[in-house]
């Protein structure tokens, strides 16, 4: 029984709840339908079965009629018999077609019957009608004879009808007793199918109702359970219907419960972290929302403010918190008014970039430290800094005692080195006096012995020197003086310098300078003694060998290499050789002498002019010290001195050419011959550069795409500011008369040849076409000036005073101008204030060569407007050689190479 | 003969200094501190002066100002003579008016060369 009814359940629960209700409905609906049926069936049977008995009791009733007829028409046929009158015979008749009408609704049902009765009722009545007819005659014999066999007849009809009544109430009755127990069968009936459909009914609602209402309840249940949080709740199992899916709902409602109770899980341990680690930090810390209402603080935030900490609790204000801590006396306002201090807290509180504060509170110092969170909210980290602080302080102290005590050193050393210096002054030169005196005298036996004492002393002053450099250096007082220089004369100048250091070793000197050696900006004296330094170094270690000092051009720095054949040094040697007071080796000094601060200088020096300095060597061949140099001095903005244009110093040389490899060719070949570069790449960038430029000579490939060359030395000569410099064309096809007839001044085919291109330029920009101007009154200072000038490959023109230059600068510009100041009719300063107010003079190099005393203002007006002041007298031919070289650079470039 | 002031307060320098210019053919007056040395250039009208610039009573650079500053005097050259072989004292003595700046200890030689070209002859 559980058994089939778990099996309608589990057939019911594969279905949904409305089918499941209709399905019951239907049922109900189909046993109500069935047994009205059968009902109104046993209805209709019944009815049947009483029309029947009914018929039957009717048919009786005929019967019964028809022999009360009968019995009337025995009575009037009798009647008129005897009486004979005509009533009898009317109602004789009568009562006749009453039975008729009797006999024949009897013919209906009982045919045999009626036949039989009507058969014997016409015997009769034809027997009594004769009876009556020989009564009328009087015969009442016959009359009496036919009564008699009528009395027959209508017997028969008696009997007949007797037994037609008795057969026919004799049905009546059974059939009455049929209906009655049929009826009784069918309310039997009815009862019974009424008793089944209530029954089926109440069982199937019953079954539905309970597939409904237990998972209802379960569900109900397992939702109470999620909805207490109950970890794993009975959840109903998950099924096709609406109970299944709602487990199933439930099941995954479940899950992600647990999903976010891990989650939370995780979020609160990290919280829990968080807090733990804010709250470990040795700093107070606090977070304040976008109201700056305090979210979240530590207990170290709380306890460096303790006298205020119960004012700083969460969802207190800042504004509250700073009312707290002054309440509390924690704050110092320096002076301002409260609302004031406050309002200014605030606003760098609010400070959107946060803050850094260090602030004196309660006697302590305090570090502030605010930032703005994404989300409008301030983080604010106090750190107790008063250790820091008070070391901080000592620290200061400190440095400014140590600064305090270098001062003083330094001071203590200029001083010391000047009172070192006085005696020194007086050993040197009494030593040189009496070496002087000693050899006017003819006495030789002391001056070896003057000699060392000389040297000294000497060697004693040049220890002050550097002691005072060092010193100078490492208070930060060492000072640079920039300015732009031609190397070639600094290098003749240290050569000249170094070379009887150089012979007293039995060494050689040896000086290469490179193409493209020219001119830097730097500091000249620093340059000059790294340079003496370095070679009086590699000449002390080496003995009759050679010492070569080579200079090449980089791309925006110079190299100067001092090679020696001298000791040589070990790595670890090398690692120490820039240290103040340290040697390659302490035995060192006791060898070769020396104070072993030169090379700490150098690597000073050189530092501080932007540049570095590198050793390579090994022990026993020798080594090689690297100076290098930026051509601009990197540091100060001195625009001015940095102007790379070489174009005043060197002519410049334009060269225009549409192969790289061509142009860069050339170019090596023209600055090798110390001239400076200008390039381009095509027809339209060269007559640029030339008309900026004006170059001394252009130097022009014929064969180039877009322009050519030809077209390029038309444009040049037709224009009236160009046609004057001289062009030479750079080929590989020989095409001489037409280039010359176009305007060239020479041709030269490619590839050019080294020698024949440098003796072009010679001659068109270079040394052979140089021309100078020289403006003296003196005849004798002209000639003077002439010798020494050809000397130096000069093309010279004379003026014997301002006005006379004047009209030959008219007529043609020189390279430049050698002008004496103390002139009649027009003087040096009016005639040099004339060139610069003309324009094609304006940038002519001026040099002055005057015996004049200037006055400084006069100094100063001649520094802006010449570009070098000489002094005419014993040094004035060197003077004017030197300066004439830094102004035009060197006269020949394979001049002042080697010794 | 050429007259030379030399203005030098230390005794060894001094007397190295006048005797090496003598033996070299030059007169040689001295003053033992700058305002002895203003007054001396004035009275002796010398051809040169050679100013040390540590000097008491009146410092060298006070001493060429006021040299260079009277008239009678303004045009006698002045060579300053320091044992600060200082750049900013090179600037401070032609500043003062120097026409020339000699670093101690005097190289003979040059210190004649610059002697030289400020008086010629």
């Amino acid at each position: 029984m559980s058994g089939a009814r778990r099996s309608l359940l589990k057939r019911l629960t594969g279905h949904g709840i409305p089918l499941r209700v209709g399905a019951l409905s239907a049922v109900l609906l189909g046993a109500l339908i069935v047994s009205a049926a059968m009902m109104a069936w046993e209805f209709t049977a019944n009815q049947k079965r009483i029309s029947g008995a009914t018929e039957r009791f009717h048919q009786l009733q005929v019967a019964a009629s028809a022999d009360r007829h009968f019995g009337q028409l025995r009575y009037w046929m009798t009647d008129l018999s005897v009486s004979l009158l005509t009533l009898s015979e009317r109602n004789a008749n009568t009562a006749r077609d009453l039975l008729e009408a009797d006999l024949a609704e009897l013919e209906g049902f009982a045919p045999e019957a009626a036949a039989q009765i009507r058969q014997a009722a016409v015997e009769y009545y034809d027997n009594a009608l004769r009876a009556v007819d020989a009564y009328t005659e009087g015969n009442r014999v016959v009359g009496n004879t036919f009564l008699a066999t009528a009395r027959q007849g209508s017997d028969i009809v008696d009997v007949a009808l007797a037994d037609l009544v008795a057969s026919l109430s004799q049905d009546t009755r059974s059939a009455n007793l049929v209906a009655a127990e049929a009826a009784q069968q069918a309310q039997q009936r009815a009862i019974i199918a009424s008793v089944a459909v209530v029954l089926l009914g109440t069982v199937l609602t019953l079954r539905v109702l309970e597939s409904i209402l237990r998972p209802l309840a379960r569900i109900d249940r397992a939702m109470t359970q999620l909805n207490d949080g109950v970890e794993t709740p009975d959840l109903p199992p998950e099924g096709p219907d609406e109970f299944g899916r709602m487990a199933r709902t439930l099941r995954t409602l479940h899950d992600s419960q647990a999903a976010r109770r891990v989650l939370e899980d995780e979020a609160a341990e990290q919280r829990r972290m968080v807090l733990t680690a804010i709250e470990t930090i040795p700093d107070g810390f606090a977070l304040f929302d976008a109201d700056d209402r305090l979210v979240l603080c530590n207990a170290r935030y709380r306890q460096m403010f303790a006298p205020a900490a119960e004012a700083m609790v969460e969802g207190a204000t800042f504004e509250e918190i700073l009312h707290a801590h002054l309440d509390a006396g924690l704050i110092d306002t320096a002076g301002k008014s409260r609302a004031a201090w406050v309002a200014e807290r605030l606003a760098r509180h609010r400070d959107p970039a946060g803050h850094r504060d260090e602030v004196l509170l309660d006697g302590g110092w305090m570090l502030v430290t605010k930032r703005r969170t994404p989300d409008g909210g301030v983080v604010a980290v106090y750190s107790d800094i008063t250790e820091m602080k008070t070391r901080q302080v000592e620290l200061e102290q400190a440095r400014r005692a140590a600064e305090d005590a270098n001062e003083a050193k330094s001071r203590f050393l200029a001083s010391m080195s000047h009172e070192l210096r006085t005696p020194l002054n007086a050993i040197i030169g009494y030593s040189e006096m009496l070496i002087e005196d000693a050899e006017d005298t003819g006495q030789t036996e002391p001056v070896e012995d003057l000699e060392r004492i000389m040297a000294a002393g000497k060697h004693l002053l040049s220890l002050i020197n550097d002691i005072l450099d060092l010193s100078k250096i490492e208070a930060g007082k060492m000072e640079v003086h920039i300015e732009t220089f031609e190397i070639a004369p600094l290098i003749e100048d240290v050569q000249s310098t170094v070379t009887p250091l150089v012979r007293q070793n039995g060494n050689r000197l040896a000086v290469v300078i490179g193409p493209g050696v020219r001119q830097i900006e730097t500091d000249k004296t620093k340059l000059r003694q790294n340079l003496f330094n370095l070679l009086s170094n590699a000449t002390k270690f080496t003995k009759e060998g050679t010492v070569e000092l080579s200079v090449t051009r980089d791309e925006d720095s110079l190299s100067f290499a001092v090679r020696d054949e001298g000791i040589g040094m070990t790595p670890e040697q090398q690692s120490r050789l820039f240290q103040a007071f340290v040697q390659a080796d302490s035995s060192t000094t006791r060898n070769y002498g020396g104070t072993g601060l030169g090379l700490a200088i150098v690597k000073q020096f050189t530092e501080m002019l932007g540049g570095s300095i590198a050793v390579a060597s090994e022990p026993g061949k020798g080594s090689t010290f690297t100076l290098t140099m930026p051509v601009a001095y990197p540091g100060g903005d001195k625009g001015a001195a940095a102007e790379p244009e070489t174009t005043a110093s060197a002519p410049c040389i334009l060269i225009v050419d549409d192969d790289p490899q061509s142009l860069r060719h050339i170019g090596d070949l023209v600055e090798a011959e110390g001239y400076g570069i200008l390039t381009a790449g095509n027809a339209e960038g060269g007559l640029a550069l030339a008309r900026r430029h004006r170059p001394a000579a252009i130097v022009l490939d014929v064969i180039m795409p877009e322009r050519d060359g030809w077209s390029v030395l038309r444009e040049l000569k037709e224009d009236p500011d160009l046609c004057s410099i001289p062009v030479i064309l750079a080929t590989v096809v020989s095409d001489r008369d037409m280039g010359l007839a176009f305007g060239a001044t020479d041709h030269l085919i490619k590839p050019v040849d080294p020698k024949l291109l440098a003796a072009r330029l010679n001659e068109l920009a270079g040394q052979g076409g140089k021309e100078v101007l020289v403006v003296d009154d003196d005849p004798g200072t002209r000639a003077l000036f002439r010798r020494v000038l050809v000397r130096e490959g000069w093309t010279v023109r004379e003026a014997a005073d301002g006005e006379k230059a004047l009209v030959q600068l008219d007529a043609k510009r020189p390279t430049l101008v050698v002008l004496d100041l103390m002139m009649p009719n027009l003087d040096g300063f009016d005639t040099l204030r004339k060139m610069r107010s003309t324009e094609s003079l304006a940038d002519l190099p001026v040099i002055i060569a005057t015996s004049k005393d200037l006055t400084r203002g006069e100094i100063d007006w001649l520094n802006a407007n010449a570009r070098e002041v000489i002094r005419k007298g014993a040094a004035g031919r060197a003077e004017l050689v030197a300066a004439i070289r830094r102004v035009a650079g060197p006269p020949n470039a394979s001049d002042g190479q080697g010794l | 003969m050429t007259k030379v002031l030399i203005v030098e307060d230390n005794d060894m320098n001094l007397d190295m200094l006048s005797r090496r210019l003598s033996r070299k053919g030059f007169a040689v007056v001295s003053a033992r501190d700058g305002k002895a040395g203003v007054e001396a250039a004035a009275r002796e009208m010398p051809d040169i002066v050679l100013m040390d610039i540590s000097l008491p009573v009146m410092d060298g650079w006070e001493a060429t100002r006021a040299i260079k500053a009277d008239p009678a005097t303004g045009g006698i050259p002045v060579i300053a003579l320091t044992a600060h072989a200082m750049d900013e004292d090179r600037s401070r003595a032609l500043d003062a008016g120097c026409d020339e700046f000699h670093t101690k200890p005097i190289d003979l030689p040059s210190l004649l060369e610059k002697i030289g070209r400020l008086v010629p002859g």
